[in-house]
């Protein structure tokens, strides 16, 4: 099958399957809609649906392109068998000529645009990575790995579940295109809410700020999922509008299900959930009726769409909201310092000098935020003026609400949930001023195409550049696209050929693994790779070499138990043992198998304390706090006088203290504090830390031309055991012997 | 009110356990293991033919008079075993007197694969003679066994050379 016939055909039956599985959940719930809502609401009411049963055949391992066309076929067939292909909803008045000959032709050039860039071979950054790199291993794996390396694997997957369906048939651009659906539906189901409360031109207007704008079509034709997102959400609070003014309780499904759904597609979107908890006990509370019964039906329907990911991440990470919360659920697969780094980079894009930079930004400049909603947006003021309408004040409030996890992230991408309400109230506070209005929208259309938006805004804002028509169509060979224009790419596939099946590559900084099937372990997406990644630095930075040699001397004495116990807090540093020894009479003990030994926190990585090797140690992994312990216990009480630990000297401020508890288990103090001495350097520490990458079962190393240490690697393969296994523009491929 | 409080304490016990795990010490690593494969080899004089591949670090290149070399402020050597029971490592070397001269009295500290086996203090010049058993579970068969020798203090001769003892024979017997 040609190749554009494969994606077109990933993508539509995905959107088909959707769309029935929506208009049968709305048919059995005797739901009725008007033509103009029935298509993107009835998409939106299944993608749901769709999403938890491939996370049901994905836990089976029922993964197969077979089983997904068999499923989809027979709920093709269900809905054809119903007559719910049919579109049989009441018509919503007509907008006015005038704005139909103006906002029809723009949606149609923008759609063509979108739809060709959807198309066109993926190279976006996280699709090309993360969002696309695991659903191809599920796809691979016929279903769920429990991956611990890989700490978006730990994020909900809601929209990546029908991208993983629509992958089985047209692989990487199905997935993209399926996106797009959302953005097409999301726009429509803006003009439908627009009409049906009797705003319709607002509501066109404001499905052109939200369509046309930049950041809006470069996320929503890739494989991201934010557009998806923000659709998901705006069918929440367009349900939840039904309901109220029909205050049919069966709406409440459709629109707890979504709830539930902005969960299982992204973290951040959980706030849907008590948002329509608390609009519909609101709403009954004002009206003197129960509320209870509506919020427990929205409550069980949203959790039937959480509980998956809830209970998959509790099952395989012990933290059901990973990677987050680690400090409440302690885990060895994420660590504490992580989630902080991380949190803090989101909150800290890099070359934004000021957060007053944030509004010209995202509006105008796109590079640092990555992208730009246009500068439509820079007339955000004037949405205020929607407060005198309850519509406008509903808007509002719901951009408030939705927009309040921004600070999390203020990337230009995060602001889109809640980028449809506000592009609405926008709307409504100025639609009175129809010629205004139209100058507005056809402004904010020219200013987001393409070639217009490269005049203004950064050189390397996050945008499309042109129309991908020959690229789409696959006249233009997919990979001679990608190895031109994107040079992640070309990695990959080194990767790919270079690499046996079923080998690992560790790297410092992302690749696009959805062109790989070769696992990929970026060092700082999981425990483990950060333990590697610190391995593998320690030969390069002497701060991390164990140099510092501290040793207890205490009064001879039996002892069940020793316990180093950490007494400083408030410091940013980790703590770290190299090698823990404990002495008797000048000699060290044997280290026996009946020793049992613990550390808080990071209890997982303490035997890194014990193993003879001084290109590991174990870390805290945490920021100095008093009571952090490594501790032996010899299972019965034996003769000992000293302890050595031998530590990295990037921990200047811990303080130590030696406990010891004798057969009954009291405890003492044994020494306030150790000696000091200086160590030379381990001897072959550069093939000690490459040998312990090669135990930890990883044999390829990627190493990037600008990454720390790369020049070290280049100079001293020999030392390091390395063999150059492939190079492309500065990347090189190494192979650990 | 009560369920709801009893669900809540639940969740945070079963996220925030008391104990934190024990583990066993882990399979000890052999910092010889970083030196490549090798033939088998226990015991090894200064002049042996081919010396040089089994010195690690801080033995002098240079044989002098034909038997001994110099060693710096931590020689150390590597060795593969056929076994690791029933030996003892054992090294002879001479305290210099013109080194002791100028540093007092040395103490040299005896490492097994980075492990203490003993530590002996020389005031004394003359030739000494170290011998002590191994514990087994020290010793890896068939892996690269590194043996060093921490002296303290050495001479370090105005251009910076550190002279530690004269080396003679070091490795493990039975």
């Amino acid at each position: 099958m040609p190749q554009a016939v494969s994606i077109l055909f990933g993508a539509a039956f995905t959107v088909a399957v959707c769309l029935a599985l929506g208009r049968i959940l709305l048919a059995r719930l005797k739901l009725a809609l008007y033509r103009e809502e029935e298509l993107p609401l009835a998409f939106l009411a299944g993608a749901p649906v769709l999403s938890l049963l491939v996370f049901l055949l994905a836990a089976a391992r029922l993964v197969y392109d077979g089983v997904f066309l068999a499923m989809g076929a027979a709920v093709l067939g269900w809905a054809w068998r119903q007559r719910l292909h049919r579109l049989a909803g009441e018509r919503l008045p007509p907008l006015p000529r005038s704005w139909r000959l103006l906002s029809v032709p723009l949606f149609v050039l923008f759609g063509l645009l979108y739809f060709c860039h959807a198309m066109a071979p993926e190279m976006s950054p996280d699709g090309s990575t993360y969002h696309l790199g695991l659903v191809g291993r599920y796809y691979r794996a016929h279903g769920f790995e429990r991956i611990t390396t890989h700490m978006y694997a730990n994020l909900s997957q809601g929209v990546e579940m029908l991208y993983l369906f629509a992958y089985a048939f047209g692989r990487h651009s199905s997935a993209a295109l399926v996106h797009f659906a959302f953005l097409a539906a999301l726009a429509s189901a803006m003009v439908g809410y627009g009409k049906r409360f009797g705003f319709g031109a607002a509501g066109f207007a404001g499905a052109s700020f939200f369509f046309f704008s930049p950041v809006v079509g470069m996320d929503g034709t890739t494989a991201y999922n934010d557009v998806a997102v923000a659709a998901v959400i705006f069918s929440v609070f367009y349900m939840l509008a039904i309901w109220d003014q029909s205050r049919n309780p069966a709406w409440l499904v459709p629109a707890g299900l979504l709830a539930g759904f902005c969960y299982a597609s992204k973290y951040t979107a959980f706030l849907a959930v008590p948002y329509a908890m608390v609009f519909a006990a609101w709403k009954l509370h004002r009206a003197r009726r129960p509320w209870l019964r509506a919020v427990a039906v929205l409550a069980a329907c949203a959790f039937l769409m959480m509980a998956p990911w809830l209970v998959r991440n509790w099952l395989w990470f012990d933290n059901p909201f990973s990677p987050f919360f680690n400090r409440l659920f302690p885990n060895p697969y994420i660590h504490v310092s992580f989630e902080q780094h991380y949190a803090e980079h989101m909150r800290n894009y890099e070359g934004l000098a000021s957060r007053w930079e944030i509004p010209l930004e995202v509006t105008v400049r796109g590079a640092a935020l990555c992208g730009l909603i246009g500068p439509l947006f820079l007339l955000a003021p004037l949405a205020l003026g929607a407060l005198r309408r309850p519509h406008g004040r509903r808007l509002l409030a719901a951009t408030l609400i939705f927009g309040s996890t921004y600070a999390a992230n203020i990337g230009t991408r995060f602001l889109i949930p809640a980028l449809p309400f506000f592009s609405l109230a926008l709307a409504l506070a100025i639609v009175r001023l129809r010629t205004l209005t139209a100058a507005l929208v056809l402004a904010h259309a020219v200013l987001s195409w393409p070639d217009v938006l490269r005049s203004y805004s950064h050189q390397y804002a996050w945008r499309l550049e042109k129309v991908l028509w020959r690229e789409a169509l696959r006249i233009k060979s997919e990979d001679e696209f990608l190895r031109s224009n994107f040079p992640g790419y070309a990695v990959a596939r080194l990767i790919e050929e270079a690499v046996p099946a079923g080998e690992k590559v560790l790297t410092f900084t992302q690749i696009p693994e959805a062109y790989t099937s070769r696992e990929i372990l970026v060092v700082y997406q999981g425990a483990f790779n950060e333990n590697l990644g610190d391995v593998l630095w320690t030969p390069l930075i002497p701060e991390a070499q164990p140099t510092r040699r501290l040793e207890f001397h205490f009064p001879p004495a039996e002892l069940r138990r020793l316990r180093v116990v950490q007494k400083a807090s408030g410091f940013v540093e980790h703590w770290s043992i190299a090698e823990f020894r404990v002495l008797n009479a000048g000699a060290e003990l044997a280290r026996s198998p009946g020793w049992r030994l613990r550390a808080h926190p990071n209890p997982w990585d303490v035997q890194r304390a014990f193993d003879a090797s001084p290109a590991t140690r174990w870390r805290s992994w945490q920021s100095l706090a008093e009571g952090m312990f490594v501790e032996v216990d010899f299972g019965e009480p034996v003769p000992v006088d000293s302890v050595q630990l031998d530590c990295a000297a990037d921990q200047w401020r811990i303080r130590l203290e030696l406990e010891g508890a004798d057969a009954e288990g009291r405890w003492r103090t044994l020494a306030a504090a150790p000696s000091e001495t200086h160590l030379e350097a381990p001897p072959n520490l550069r093939r000690l830390a490459a040998l312990e990458i090669k135990y930890a079962g990883v044999r390829y190393l990627l190493i990037h031309e600008n990454e720390f240490g790369k020049d070290d690697y280049v100079r001293r393969p020999q030392e390091w055991g390395l063999t150059l296994a492939g190079e492309i523009g500065g990347k090189r491929l190494y192979r650990i012997e | 009110m009560r369920p709801r409080l009893l669900a809540a304490v639940a969740l945070l016990a079963a996220g925030c356990g008391i104990d934190p795990p024990a583990y066993p010490p882990p399979i000890q690593r052999s910092a010889a293991a970083a030196a490549g494969p090798l033939a088998y080899r226990h015991f090894l004089a200064m002049n042996d033919p081919g010396a040089e591949r089994f010195f690690v670090r801080d033995v002098s290149p240079a044989l002098e008079n034909n038997t001994w070399r110099w060693s710096g402020q931590r020689p150390t050597f590597r060795f593969v075993l056929q076994k690791n029971s029933g030996l003892k490592f054992m090294m002879d070397f001479s305290v210099a007197g013109a080194v002791l001269e100028k540093t007092g009295p040395q103490t040299v500290s005896f490492f097994i694969n980075d492990r203490l086996l003993g530590r002996v203090r020389y005031a004394t010049h003359g030739e000494q003679h170290f011998e002590k058993a191994v514990d087994p579970s020290w010793l890896k068969p068939g892996e690269n066994t590194i043996v060093a020798a921490e002296i303290r203090p050495v001479w370090e001769s105005p251009n910076g050379v550190k002279l530690g003892v004269i080396l003679l024979r070091a490795g493990f017997v039975e």
